[in-house]
């Protein structure tokens, strides 16, 4: 079975954890026998495979004139751009920045327009969209082929922030209800979809994500400080908590000198965490690494004793599967979905943070704690494989096509 | 009295540990107040309404009628007796005016419901003697038969409970079973000191305690006709029943409108006008047979020096325990009252079983959230109260005088 996806992150290309999660899940469909072709706004290096190929949709031909069809097509769906501003294009190519930048929007739209004349051009037996930004990509390559289409809810415009984006909560509706079925990453993500996009019920599938589990080289890192080091690891925004995390580490440092807390990542709110670690008098035991690409993340979770994940709201959240595979003993948040999974890793209200200062310094102290937490988690994650995911999917594509 | 006579024992247990607060790791050095004294004095209270009041009402009222024809006993551990002395008085009063009676037969155990038994005989015997104590004051008795914490037995431990003047031990007839040897008899083995041995009738004393309200159970609805032919159909050799249970099984673990009160209401009655089975307490019963001979030990657990996989199902618990039984020295010749009473306190079995899945999924008067949060908790006072033995020590070794 041949597969068309839509996502705005593959690598090379990543700016947080869907590419992984995309690239994941693509390696178990292969493993279990898939053809995919994976769209993605711009990339300069266009894979290709024998069961894989990676678009780049700046590089796709549009046509000069556009019939009658897909016009009345393209207007319905993506009203927001006017018609001439694609009947009459000069250009015979859209280049996209791919990235999450004010016009964003317009090129979610672009993405769709590129999207329907891919659908004609490859050939392909289900569509398969990730998030949001590849929804109207979905809608119309459905509309064109006529083929089943699934949406894969990584997310959710109520994860991503406090004040919901109109647009976002209507294109995501639009997917939800175009797609045949919709796939949720926990079932605290299928709650939402069900509730507050009023999804039917029996077509919310929750599949979770996997992790690969394939040792990395060991990077050449030798831990130069004798501290214990407690790590947050990911966008710092404020679905992520990073404020909690912080609260906590003062907590922690009131009692404990020989600990240093290091909040890995960047994001809108990393200049006001800044401050609030400075203000609180943290510096010399608190630090800021910005953005880790590729390798640094792996030497980042080598180096940590502690691993924390104080999100607020989390649909899966990945990092903490690989922080366990890097036998870290992990913290996470009653409120991320990826608890769901993991029966055996220490867990705490968000909100918490006298909660989380204790569980950080239970670990710190009583070290069986850190082992049997080590231990049980690492049995956990021995089922979490992308080829499990992709078995999961698998039965959903059927279910369809 | 006939040779086909049945003694029947009765045993209610009854314990409440000291349930820790919420103690913070910045506790630590700060509050020495280690209890949530507002939970457990709710949970007594509560327990007390449901299940010990009407049970020792029932009871009382059965004596009244029947006279000596009632004869039961009662494992009250000494937290659960402090708890009533500090919470809930009128409960203990009423355990008084069972005892005032003369047809209940007090227990000895470990004050705490402490696991001692497996690693100390020093703490242990401590344990045992608080216990005695307690008993003594309250009830006017001294406890001559013995229930130890998870039916620890070893050859060492039976030479303590003998030398604590013990004449008796109850244990679980598993190893009876397992060799196939009549579970219905008084047993001694010649290995250790002359003391006897009852079994715990499992079966009969799970049926009650377990089964009796598990509507999907094949002996459901558990009558008092249907127990007592139970009993009436033991062959003629079967002499000796030893059920013990939960107070709470009265009430709490089935309640009120299981109509657990009336099954116990009419047993009791059935059994008092019965002719050849007679209501016994553990001593009476003892009395009644010579004890038999046995090659095999009483009971599976050999004992050992490190309390392991026997007792403790994980690392956590065999940690925290570890931890725990390391400060024994530390605690040496200290002479402060109440370092001596929460370090009876930390060593309830309770603490540890809150550190296993089984704890966190069968128990509902468990506090927390997960075995870790037991543990977590549990760590920091034990870190806080190891804190405060160091410092005693510390006074003690510099008020000496330097000559």
């Amino acid at each position: 079975m041949k597969v068309l996806m839509f996502g705005w992150e593959y690598p090379p290309e990543i700016s947080g954890g869907l590419a992984t999660a995309c690239h994941g899940l693509v390696q178990g469909l292969i493993n279990v026998g898939y053809d995919v072709k994976f769209v993605i706004p711009n990339t300069t290096k266009e894979l290709k495979t024998p069961q894989f190929q990676l678009i780049s949709a700046s590089h796709i031909k549009l046509p000069k004139k556009w019939s009658a069809k897909y016009v009345t097509l393209l207007n319905q769906a993506i009203y927001q751009i006017r018609p001439n501003s694609f009947q009459n294009m000069k250009m015979d190519t859209y280049t996209f920045s791919g990235t999450y930048q004010e016009n964003l929007l317009e090129e979610v739209y672009w993405l769709a327009v590129v999207a329907s004349q891919i659908a004609l051009e490859v050939e392909f037996d289900i569509i398969h969209a990730h998030d949001w930004l590849t929804y109207l990509a979905g809608i119309l390559a459905k509309e064109v082929s006529g083929k089943p289409m699934v949406v894969h809810v990584h997310a959710t415009e109520f994860d991503r922030s406090k004040n919901i984006n109109k647009q976002v909560f209507q294109i995501e509706q639009l997917g939800m209800q175009a797609a045949d079925k919709v796939m949720t990453v926990s079932n605290l993500t299928r709650k939402t979809v069900i509730h507050n996009y009023h999804i039917p019920s029996q077509k919310v599938i929750t599949v979770y994500n996997g992790v690969i589990q394939k040792e990395q080289p060991s990077p050449l890192y030798k831990k130069l400080l004798k501290d214990k080091i407690v790590t947050f690891l990911g966008r710092i925004t404020y679905q992520k908590g990073p404020e909690y995390f912080i609260e906590a580490a003062e907590k922690v440092l009131k009692k404990n000198k020989n600990v240093r807390f290091v909040m890995a990542g960047s994001g809108d709110l990393m200049n006001e965490m800044i401050l609030k670690a400075a203000s609180k008098g943290l510096a010399t035991k608190f630090h800021f690494t910005g953005f880790l690409k590729g390798n640094a993340v792996q030497r980042m979770l080598k180096m940590t004793d502690i691993f924390v994940m104080p999100s607020v709201s989390e649909p899966f959240g990945i990092t903490p599967l690989e922080a366990i595979y890097n036998h870290v003993p992990v913290i996470i948040s009653k409120q991320s979905g990826v608890s769901e999974v993991l029966p055996h890793v220490l867990k705490v209200d968000y909100w918490d943070t006298d909660n989380l200062a204790d569980v950080i310094h239970g670990l710190l102290n009583y070290k069986i704690l850190g082992e049997m937490v080590k231990g049980s988690s690492s049995r956990d994650l021995k089922t979490l494989t992308w080829e499990h995911t992709a078995i999961g999917v698998s039965h959903i594509y059927k279910s369809i096509a | 009295m006939k040779t086909t006579t049945k003694h029947i024992s009765f045993l209610f247990e009854v314990h409440q540990p000291f349930r820790l607060k919420k103690y913070h790791f910045f506790d630590i050095g700060n509050d020495n107040n280690y209890y949530d004294h507002e939970n457990n004095a709710r949970l007594l209270l509560s327990i007390a309404e449901e299940s010990y009041l009407p049970t020792v009402q029932i009871l009382m009222d059965l004596i009244n009628t029947y006279g000596n024809s009632i004869k039961i006993s009662f494992a009250i551990s000494g937290t659960a007796l402090d708890q009533m002395q500090r919470y809930a008085p009128h409960v203990l009063e009423s355990f008084q005016r069972l005892a005032a009676t003369g047809n209940v037969e007090f227990i000895g155990q470990t004050n705490s419901r402490s696991l001692f038994s497996a690693t100390s005989m020093n703490s242990f015997s401590m344990e045992v003697g608080l216990h005695k104590k307690a008993i003594e004051k309250h009830f006017r008795q001294i406890p001559s038969t013995f229930l130890n914490t998870g039916f620890i037995l070893s050859e060492q431990l039976c030479n303590t409970i003998f030398e604590l003047g013990f004449k008796a031990i109850i244990t679980t007839d598993e190893a009876a079973v397992v060799h196939g040897k009549n579970q219905y008899a008084i047993y001694k083995n010649n290995s250790v000191k002359p003391l006897k041995f009852l079994l715990r009738n499992s079966s009969l004393s799970n049926d009650i305690s377990f089964r009796f309200s598990q509507k999907d159970w094949s002996e459901w609805p558990l009558t008092a006709d249907k127990y007592i032919s139970w009993l009436k159909g033991l062959q003629p050799k079967e002499k000796i029943v030893t059920i013990t249970m939960d107070c709470t099984s009265f009430g709490s673990t089935h309640k009120s409108n299981t109509g657990i009160f009336s099954f116990l209401k009419f047993l009791m009655h059935y059994l008092a006008e019965d002719k050849e089975m007679i209501l016994s307490t553990p001593q009476e019963a003892l009395e009644s047979h010579q004890p038999r001979s046995q090659s095999f030990f009483p009971n599976s657990y050999k004992g050992s020096k490190s309390v392991g996989n026997e007792v403790f199902e994980n690392e956590l618990q065999m940690e925290a325990f570890k931890s725990l039984y390391h400060l024994e020295n530390k605690l040496g010749k200290l002479n402060n009252q109440q370092l001596h009473k929460d370090w009876s306190y930390l060593q309830s079995a309770d603490h540890f079983y809150y550190m296993s899945d089984n704890g966190f999924f069968d128990n509902y008067f468990n506090p927390y959230n997960s075995p870790y949060d037991a543990f977590l908790n549990y760590m920091n006072v034990l870190t806080d109260f190891s804190l405060r033995l160091e410092n005693a020590n510390k006074a003690v070794a510099t008020s000496i005088p330097l000559l």
